[in-house]
């Protein structure tokens, strides 16, 4: 029997929790043993940034997806019998202790197999400190714009100081990186102040949320673009200006349309990506390498690039997971067309979308005086352009839509596989995760021969060719792709395959002469479009018609 | 193709380990209205959707218009309008954008139709989805559905949560599609008193189950309502041959049931009894009496 409100709601926070969190423990142990394996000294910094990342980022996401839009997300819990502090202090508290363990653990086990030497307990106060704050960040306001950019603000500074501990500096031969991590007895006392403010804030920001007088909290039902309309309520007006109208002479142009609207999020999120990475570079560049610009400015590049990536994946097929069940809007589902154009056009446009918030990111970094941020003189860039032969332009040119087009496909794919199965999904990363470890550490440790490594090749290439032969048998036996669409997939994925082919000998792989061996990889390369191709369709198939 | 529009045959479906249909017959022919009734949870929802294909049948058959809806969904969607429980519909949107979004996917789409509805329903069709009520939503969902003209109208609880006004522009909605000659409705209700007002045909699921199926006119005259007085005063609702809820106290007895009249007759006058008037049930009557808790019968 659960006594007080206080244990009840902290039940909840287990009940939601606790298979992500074995999940992120085990990515964090699989992730940090591949990097030590691989990278030895450097991988053991590695290890335990990629421990932090996880703890700090991955946490709460996972952990408390109960609502969409910005602001306290266990609403819930408003209309209970519960003080507002003991609504949010727990679960604030719950998440910050789970950080802690979600990285403790891991590096923990890495330290005893490895026997490394790392900084556990300081960093963990760093992270327990910088969970509250990210949390209070998020939570104490429902406009999810100044929820983000508060966050931003707070992750970039804590990063900014693991980094700086961990790589002492950007150096990375300097060897002091364990004394730059310890905390004094000042700085935890200044941790423990800051912690406390955050749940101070977040207590005074969800009490107005929960009696109303939040203006930017959001009520709204969770209906296709409503989500995206709410976080994003300028980019949604400045779109309203322009407003073509909806085509009739086609289902397909219809679709499109609609696809681009509803699509706009990826697109949007990339534009204000690349606005700031460009806001960041600019206060940045007076800071110079001394003072942390390199890192704000390639941060914000990465996290640029990768943010329009991470919504298309979330979002590609529009499925969702709303009170344990996997759920396609009606409004999606009973549209008289196929599956397979349905799915090809949503992500044919997420790609777009991708593909032109990387353009708006590309100019910035163009336009934009980054030649500090150690990438490399522009001009060079230029040089390798003039130097390179039509054909290579044009496969630069093709192979990055299609790559983007298989992620997107994969994502979507997963994402749907995900929200029917996710223990079965989870399940399958793990043990392929497993399978990598186990594959690196016998690769590091030339505990596997030649004739080994060809027959696991040789068993991936027949298993895939076999999964991939069976998914075309089943589209086309379902009725889920007709002879064009089938026809499309084929025809990109052996595009993709082919601008692998190209590229695969100037990444270090050895040429089509060069025996079975060096081609085996090449098929893969080849078979991971088609698959995708397939795969996303009938997982969509899948939640469509369940 | 067969003469009806709708075939559900040994339809079972389960939801690990919750069976929410079994061995479910169904049939659904031309120009006429079908009513779907049962609790919460009873199946009616899990029914609709396989009819529109968005449930693959575990065992069982569906045909809609002669096709499977799960291989064949461009050719039955086409030809269906549906409405779905939740109305969502993309918040972005505005009315008009959603009639011509909607429009580009019927060729038969009927826009004088539509704006007709939208101005007797007094919508403004420069406003987002986002910006309107519960019952502009449903309105809006219904032009969606019934503009182009379906040869099947699917509509799932319409009415509920809706004011008297609404719930009347949505039941006139589907009195005109019915008037249009040929066009089928399945809906599902709650609302049992507008069931027995829209439907010729009456299905109603219990658990999973089909447990009537028939026009309103066979159901209504096979269902009575009695009032029985006995002799003596009873302790426990007296057994009853073919009752199926049985009510009172001591010596006055309601009872509903099924089956000849004469033969409920000759059971209570068996048991020192008389039956002292009887009517036809209401559906609300027939529903209580097969979904609802019976009385406990004696011995």
């Amino acid at each position: 029997m659960i006594k007080s409100p206080a244990a009840a709601v902290l039940w909840e926070s287990w009940r939601l929790s606790r298979f992500s969190l074995v999940t992120l423990m085990f990515c964090s142990i699989v992730g940090g043993a591949i990097l030590v394996i691989a990278l030895e000294t450097r991988g053991e910094r590695l290890a335990l940034l990629l421990a932090a990342f996880v703890a700090l980022v991955l946490t709460p996401t996972w952990t408390f997806r109960l609502r969409k839009g910005g602001g306290f997300p266990m609403t819930l819990g408003f209309t209970r019998p519960i003080a507002t502090w003991i609504l949010v202090g727990v679960p604030m508290a719950y998440v910050a202790a789970s950080a802690a363990i979600v990285f403790l653990i891991p590096t923990l086990f890495l330290t005893a197999a490895f026997g490394l030497s790392l900084p556990l307990l300081p960093a963990a106060a760093l992270i327990v400190t910088a969970r509250f704050v990210l949390l209070a960040a998020s939570w104490w306001t429902g406009s999810t714009a100044i929820g983000v950019t508060g966050w931003m603000i707070a992750y970039l500074l804590t990063i900014r100081r693991v980094f700086h501990g961990v790589a002492g500096g950007n150096d990375p031969s300097a060897g002091t990186w364990v004394e730059n991590l310890t905390v004094s007895a000042d700085g935890l006392g200044v941790m423990a102040l800051v912690a406390a403010s955050s749940v101070g804030l977040t207590v005074f920001g969800v009490a107005r949320q929960r009696r109303g007088d939040d203006r930017f909290g959001s009520r709204g039902r969770a209906t296709p673009g409503a989500a995206a309309a709410r976080r994003f309520a300028i980019v949604s007006r400045l779109s309203d200006l322009i407003r073509p109208p909806c085509p009739v002479s086609s289902p397909l142009a219809a679709q499109a349309w609609y696809e681009m609207r509803t699509g706009a999020r990826v697109l949007s999120r990339g534009i204000m990506s690349a606005m700031g990475f460009t806001l960041v570079v600019l206060v940045a560049s007076p800071l110079k390498e001394e003072s942390g610009g390199y890192f704000y400015a390639n941060t914000a590049l990465v996290w640029g690039l990768a943010v329009p990536v991470i919504a298309g994946a979330r979002s590609v097929l529009g499925v969702r997971r709303t009170q344990g069940k996997t759920y396609l809007s009606p409004f999606d589902a009973i549209r008289p067309a196929g599956t397979g154009r349905l799915v090809g056009l949503k992500v044919a446009i997420a790609s777009a979308g991708i593909l032109l918030s990387w353009v708006a990111m590309v100019t910035a970094f163009w336009v934009l005086p980054t030649d500090f941020m150690g990438l490399g003189p522009k001009r060079d860039f230029t040089d390798e352009l003039r130097l390179a032969t039509s054909v290579e332009l044009v496969l630069a040119a093709l192979i990055p839509p299609l790559f983007v087009v298989t992620l997107m496909a994969y994502a979507g794919a997963i994402h749907a596989l995900f929200l029917r199965n996710p223990r079965g999904v989870v399940i399958g990363g793990q043990v392929v995760g497993i399978y990598l470890v186990g594959m690196i550490y016998a690769l590091a440790t030339d505990r596997v021969t030649d004739s080994a490594m060809l027959a696991q090749l040789a068993v991936i290439t027949v298993a895939g060719v076999v999964v991939t032969l069976h998914l075309y048998r089943r589209v086309l036996s379902e009725r889920i792709l007709g002879a064009r669409g089938l026809t499309v997939a084929v025809a990109l994925g052996i595009l993709l395959g082919a601008g692998g082919r190209f590229y695969w000998p100037r990444v270090g792989g050895s040429g089509a002469d060069a025996g079975v061996a060096s081609m085996l990889p090449l098929a893969v390369v080849v078979l991971v479009p088609l698959l995708a191709l397939v795969l996303a369709p009938w997982s969509f198939a899948r939640i469509r018609h369940r | 193709m067969s003469e009806w529009l709708v075939d559900v045959a040994g339809l079972t479906r389960a939801f690990e380990r919750n069976t929410a249909l079994e061995q479910v017959d169904f049939r659904a022919r031309q120009g006429l209205v079908y009513g779907l009734v049962g609790a919460n949870g009873a199946g009616k929802t899990t029914l609709l959707r396989h009819i529109l294909g968005l449930l693959r049948a575990q065992a069982g058959t569906v045909r809609v218009f002669g096709l499977d809806p799960v291989r064949h969904p461009v050719d039955v969607l086409r030809r269906v309008g549906y409405l779905s429980e939740e109305r969502e519909l993309p918040e972005w949107m505005r009315i008009d954008e959603l009639m011509r979004y909607t429009q580009a996917y019927y060729p038969s789409w009927d826009m004088d139709y539509a704006r007709e509805l939208v101005s007797t329903f007094g919508l403004d069709v420069k406003k987002k989805v986002k910006e309107l009520s519960k019952g502009m939503r449903a309105q809006v969902g219904i032009v969606a559905a019934v503009a182009h003209r379906p040869d099947l109208l699917i509509l799932d609880e319409p009415s509920t949560g809706l004011d008297a006004a609404v719930r009347q522009d949505i039941l006139d909605a589907i009195v005109r599609t019915v008037a249009d000659d040929g066009r089928t409705v399945i809906f599902s209700s709650h609302l049992l008193d507008e069931v027995e007002r829209m439907s010729d045909h009456v299905t109603m699921v219990h658990e999973g189950r089909v447990v009537v199926d028939g026009t309103l006119e066979t159901v209504r005259g096979a269902h009575q309502r009695s009032h029985v007085l006995f002799a003596a005063r009873l302790e426990r609702a007296p057994v009853i041959e073919g009752a199926l809820a049985v009510e009172g106290e001591g010596r006055s007895w309601t009872v509903i049931h099924n089956g000849a009249l004469d033969r409920f007759r000759a059971s209570v006058a068996l048991q020192q009894g008389e039956v002292v008037q009887s009517r036809e049930a209401t559906l609300e009557e027939i529903f209580v009496a097969r979904v609802g808790r019976t009385a406990e019968p004696a011995g």
